[in-house]
């Protein structure tokens, strides 16, 4: 009942003063917007980010060989390492706390043919375990190399999406035969366009991936171009790095400090840096967006002053014929909460809506990819709302305690 | 003008008059402006510290590799390897008008480095003097790159990465003037490379490399194949059109058809300086129109307060009217006070956020994100805004203001 008459007092001071009202909303709402606007945009972007790299490597550690530059056992420095098969065993074998070892072996310019239609690229052979590390999961209807493959050396290939463009065209390539650098295979699977933002001898959409055990014996190369490892446990990527460098000092005889003679990449560091990174940026965003609300509030509070003093002689009347101080205090609040939810309810959907026409953009390539996925969760829905509620009530708490300070005989006698 | 300082004097007494709202207003705009030229010096900094990384390589250059032809042309076969001999990028430099600079490059993996002790097998690169140029390579003062007279007189001079020097002769050591053997072969340092930032290469990074005059390379290897040429565009436009012409000079020269994708290999760096600017120009677009977002924000709320005060002033204005006020003297009068209170917010405004840009600078994210930087494009386009919100804000209050009935005022 009580909750009724505001409202319908309400109602009647927006009549009166219907452009005001609908300003000191619409910043509301433009601010709404604001913040949801940013913080989705950040939270996309840094999702996109992570998803590239993660897309290139999920948490593996990738071990080049290189030189030694520190003497040890009376050998000199300078001296080139070699990785083999047998150190993908040797690796597996004494870190407990890898869950998966692979090698990575590879060629540049390797001819795929299939009859008229040629492609050039860098042709990779790995174990099977190699489809987890570095997310080469098949397009439906194909597979990844598995373990038959690798144990009869079959000749199998699995190819990135480009590359099944340029060889087939629209056809579905698996099962079908092509020419690898002369000999012929068989394709078992596709990879579909991925996005990745760190790569090594090119995208992996513009790959051929054959077994180890194949490339083995068709070219016999001893020596591996790098070893790729998945911590059972991301974060303890320190430690098997220190391992890794013992492990393998001990068998190629160099000293476990010369860190030049292996170079080592973990991906999960480099993850953390990069989502560090994004918590600033989205931090950021945040004030920026929580700060232009909060300029739209104190445009609330500052009309509601205005209110509390249009109305001061209505004021001491209320005073007068025995409402308490609350009664006032009430009615100003109400009506700053009132404007504050209308705006940022309609802020909320605008959003919304924006955000989903954004999606409708295509974005295949380049920058948009990055910049034109924003991503609306919950968290940042949550951050809006009660922004908007603390704020409603604020701006509508001071001028309502003005307002309820009035002394009642000064307030009838105001002009 | 004793009339301007008239209604000044009178604008300002009223804003003291009303400190509150007065200061309530001005935050808005104050805060508008920071967001504004803090989102846009932001984006700033990131798109030069992208384009520092790219260009740590070169500035519109393209390496070409030799490739396999995959066609079969004038009686040749497929699959016949092509190869790179010195003379082809001075015939390319003859042939191909777009091109601005060019370069072969000879290169070599297992030639050591040797300084006392210190051993290192770093790649060695054959190059021309045109090659620094190109390819972003300053040298640390003190030094100097290889000249002219080095690649004529085949000198045994020698231009060290800083991380090579850093490993060959020790860090805080200067190594210009000394000795050191590349493949057994006295050599002298004649300079090292200035530290940059470099995140794409190909055979390693400049930083651990060493580079010798091409004609040195040739005599002391033997070697007459190259490993690639380098070469840089006038006009990144060109580029396609360039490489065009590349595959017909070649393909007369080498035999192979110029239609034929794969008898070369090129890497144009211009393609992936295409992804960094509409990278950086969406992220700063972008920035630029949350800025705008929260001026609005103020801006309406100034009008909001000058429709306010249009309403509480109604007599006064009228009283201002009847006794000779002209409809322009009452407008002037609202819009210079909306104005007073724009100028005030942005002067505020721009000092805060030169604070708050000096305070993110400080910070140790460069690297990432760059420097966040206030140039004139971004003061220029600040004002430019705020010149528009000001406008808008104060132009429809003093308006109605000026459009009051004389007599509906005085009743009021």
């Amino acid at each position: 009942m009580h909750l009724w008459m505001l409202i319908r007092e309400f109602l009647q001071d927006i009549k009166k003063q219907r452009l005001r009202a609908f300003l000191t909303t619409f910043a509301i709402t433009w601010g709404t917007l604001v913040v949801i606007l940013l913080m989705s945009f950040g939270a996309g972007l840094s999702f996109r980010m992570r998803e590239g790299l993660l897309n290139a490597a999920d948490r593996v550690i990738t071990v080049w060989p290189n030189q030694t530059t520190i003497k040890y056992q009376g050998l000199p420095i300078g001296r080139r390492i070699g990785l083999t098969e047998e150190d993908v065993e040797l690796l597996q074998q004494s870190l407990p706390m890898v869950s998966q070892v692979c090698p990575q072996q590879g060629k540049h310019g390797t001819r795929l043919r299939n009859g008229s239609r040629t492609a050039l690229t860098y042709m990779e052979a790995v174990y099977p375990n190699f489809e987890w590390m570095r997310r080469m999961y098949p397009a439906a209807g194909g597979r990844f190399l598995d373990a038959m493959d690798q144990q009869e050396k079959r000749r199998v290939v699995f190819i990135g999406s480009e590359i099944a463009r340029e060889l087939f065209g629209e056809e579905n390539p698996v099962g079908k035969g092509c020419e690898l650098d002369g000999l012929p295979f068989t394709v078992v699977g596709v990879l579909p366009k991925k996005m990745q933002t760190s790569m090594n001898n090119g995208p992996d959409d513009r790959r051929a991936v054959i077994p180890y055990s194949t490339f083995q014996s068709i070219y016999g190369w001893r020596y591996l171009n790098s070893i790729i490892l998945q911590p059972a446990n991301p974060q303890e990527g320190k430690l098997i790095k220190e391992e890794i460098y013992r492990v393998l000092g001990r068998k190629h005889r160099f000293d476990p400090k010369d860190d030049k003679a292996l170079f080592v990449w973990d991906v999960a560091e480099t993850v953390a840096i990069q989502d560090k990174i994004f918590l600033g940026l989205n931090i950021f965003m945040g004030v920026v967006g929580s700060m232009t609300l909060i300029i739209a509030g104190v445009g609330v509070a500052n009309i509601m002053y205005v209110v509390v003093k249009e109305r001061t002689r209505e004021i001491g009347i209320k005073r007068a014929v025995g409402a308490r101080r609350w009664h006032i205090m009430l009615q100003i609040i109400f009506e700053s909460l009132l404007m504050s939810t209308i705006g940022g309810l309609v802020g909320i959907l605008a959003a919304t809506g924006i955000i989903k026409a954004i999606w409708l953009i295509p974005a295949q390539d380049g920058a948009m990819q990055f910049l034109g996925r924003p991503l609306l969760s919950t968290s940042v829905m949550v951050i809006a709302v009660s922004l908007l509620a603390l704020i409603g009530l604020l701006a509508g708490f001071f001028p309502a305690r003005r307002a309820a300070h009035i002394d009642p005989v000064e307030a009838l006698r105001y002009e | 003008m004793s009339h301007l300082l008239e209604t000044i004097k009178e604008i300002l007494y009223y804003l003291r008059q009303y400190k509150g709202r007065t200061f309530m207003t001005l935050f808005g705009i104050i805060w508008g402006t920071v967001s504004i030229v803090v989102l846009l010096a932001f984006g700033v900094g990131v798109h030069t510290s992208m384009s520092k990384n790219m260009h740590g390589m070169g500035e519109s250059i393209a390496i070409l590799w030799p490739g396999r032809t995959a066609l079969p042309y004038m009686g040749f076969g497929r699959d016949r390897f092509i190869s790179f001999i010195e003379e082809d990028a001075e015939l390319l430099r003859r042939e191909v008008r777009e091109i601005r600079r060019i370069s072969p490059e000879y290169s070599k993996w297992n030639a050591p480095l040797r300084f006392g002790e210190q051993i290192n097998k770093p790649n060695v690169a054959g190059v021309i003097p045109e090659y620094a140029e190109m390819r972003n390579i300053q040298t640390q003062p003190g030094g100097r790159w290889i000249d002219d007279i080095d690649l004529k007189e085949r000198k045994r001079v020698v231009f060290l990465g800083d991380e090579l020097a850093k490993f060959l002769f020790g860090e805080g050591s200067n190594p210009v003037g000394k000795y050191l053997y590349v493949a057994d072969s006295p050599f002298l340092v004649i300079g090292v490379l200035t530290h940059k930032t470099q995140n794409s290469s190909y055979s390693s990074r400049d930083q651990d490399r060493a580079f010798i005059p091409a004609s040195t390379f040739q005599s002391m290897f033997g070697a007459r194949r190259i490993e690639n040429i380098v070469y840089q565009i006038g006009n990144p436009l060109d580029s396609q059109l360039a490489q065009q012409r590349i595959y017909e000079v070649l393909g007369k020269k080498k035999g192979f058809d110029p239609k034929d994708k794969e008898a070369l290999g090129i890497w144009d760096t211009t393609e992936m300086d295409k992804f960094t600017y509409y990278f950086s120009l969406g992220f700063n677009i972008f920035m630029g129109i949350i800025g705008v977002m929260t001026l609005t924000v103020g801006g309406i709320g100034l009008a909001n307060i000058m429709y306010v005060v249009v309403q509480e002033r109604t007599a006064e204005i009228g009283v201002r009217r009847s006794v000779g006020a002209r409809r322009s003297h009452i407008m002037s009068q609202f819009l210079l006070e909306s104005f007073i209170i724009v100028l005030a917010g942005a002067v505020i405004g721009f000092l805060l956020a030169a604070l708050i840009i000096k305070g993110i600078a400080a910070m140790p994210y460069e690297e990432y994100v760059g420097d966040p930087a206030l140039n004139v494009r971004v003061a220029l386009i600040t004002v430019l805004i705020l010149g528009l919100v000001g406008m808008v804000a104060g132009w429809f209050p003093a308006r109605k203001a000026s459009r009051l009935s004389v007599i509906e005022c005085l009743r009021h």
